[in-house]
């Protein structure tokens, strides 16, 4: 079957601002708190959604911009926030650009390559997957959260 | 401003492919477990996803097609998993078209009435897909039962492969 495109990058924005907005339900002191010592914490958690982002744009579609040291740089919830914000801008700049998404990649995945739309897909599912971590372990620790869905 | 529409839904589709896999990594008994009380468990989470796909398209796209009783055909792991493939095949014909999409609708949420397009519309849905199957995930952690990873590329790369 084959199906429209979707026109649902705006909604996407506004899912990256409820993110960021998420990162003050966290307790300052719960940052690095997991369920199990297996999993990650919720610093890890939110530092892998930037790091998710620059990495696609680096190594797939090769955007030419500088991935930052976010790791290096997240000790503090402002800086998760900033990183967040930053690397949402970058994806945009993609998402923004009718060529790049047409665009077929190979990088890593040879011999089999992928479209900028699956990237996008990709980053879109990396984005709400990890918004679900990070609401499960605020539920775990009995802290309100607000809705999930994006307004 | 403005951005190009994504052609994703061919993969959007395997997200229903994941969750009907998860189903069968529970058990009959740690499908009704949750880690408190008062969080919902994995069966409650599954029902919730048909539920919502199917209650969107029957009150807000008002597709004219009967529902079914989901609460009692969703008890089995095998009725779960039917109902999932029955609710895509019904969301799917919502988001293969492309008038329906830019269609507009009243989305009656928190005592408003609110019109939404189509995409948006969608977008919701895809949210709601790929958010619960995180939380599925993560009860599937706590339990320390192995899974998948939750992504749809690398799924799509893996079937390539073989």
């Amino acid at each position: 079957m084959t199906y429209p495109p979707l026109d649902i990058t705006a909604h996407w924005s506004r899912l990256n601002d409820g993110l960021i907005r998420l990162v003050d339900h966290i307790p300052g002191d719960k940052l690095n708190w997991s369920p199990r010592p297996d999993l990650w914490n919720l610093r890890g958690i939110l530092a892998h959604v930037a790091t998710g982002r620059h990495t696609w744009m680096t190594r797939d579609v090769q955007d030419g911009e500088t991935s930052p040291d976010v790791l290096r740089d997240v000790q503090m919830k402002d800086d998760l926030k900033r990183h967040l914000q930053a690397s949402w801008e970058r994806m945009l700049r993609f998402l923004s650009d009718p060529a790049k998404l047409a665009t077929t990649y190979t990088s890593i995945h040879e011999p089999y390559s992928i479209t900028g739309h699956w990237i996008a897909f990709h980053g879109l599912e990396h984005d709400i997957h990890h918004r679900a971590d990070i609401f499960h372990y605020l539920a775990l620790l009995g802290i309100e959260h607000p809705d999930v869905g994006t307004p | 401003m403005t951005y190009p529409p994504l052609d994703i839904t061919p993969i959007w589709e395997r997200v229903n492919d994941d969750m009907i896999e998860i189903v069968d990594l529970f058990d009959d008994e740690n499908i009704n477990w949750s880690p408190t009380p008062e969080r919902w468990n994995a069966r409650g989470i599954l029902l919730h996803c048909v539920i919502g796909r199917f209650g969107i398209s029957g009150a807000v796209i008002q597709d004219a097609k009967p529902n079914p009783d989901i609460l009692k055909e969703g008890q089995t792991k095998q009725g779960l998993k039917s109902r999932l493939r029955m609710s895509w095949d019904r969301l799917a014909e919502f988001v293969g078209s492309a008038q329906l999409l830019a269609a507009e609708y009243d989305v009656p949420y928190q005592d408003k009435t609110s019109k939404l397009s189509g995409h948006w519309l969608a977008f919701g849905l895809l949210e709601h897909d790929i958010h619960h199957r995180g939380e599925l995930v993560g009860l599937l952690d706590l339990l320390g039962i192995e899974h998948a990873e939750p992504d749809s590329v690398e799924r799509r790369l893996k079937e390539l492969t073989v």
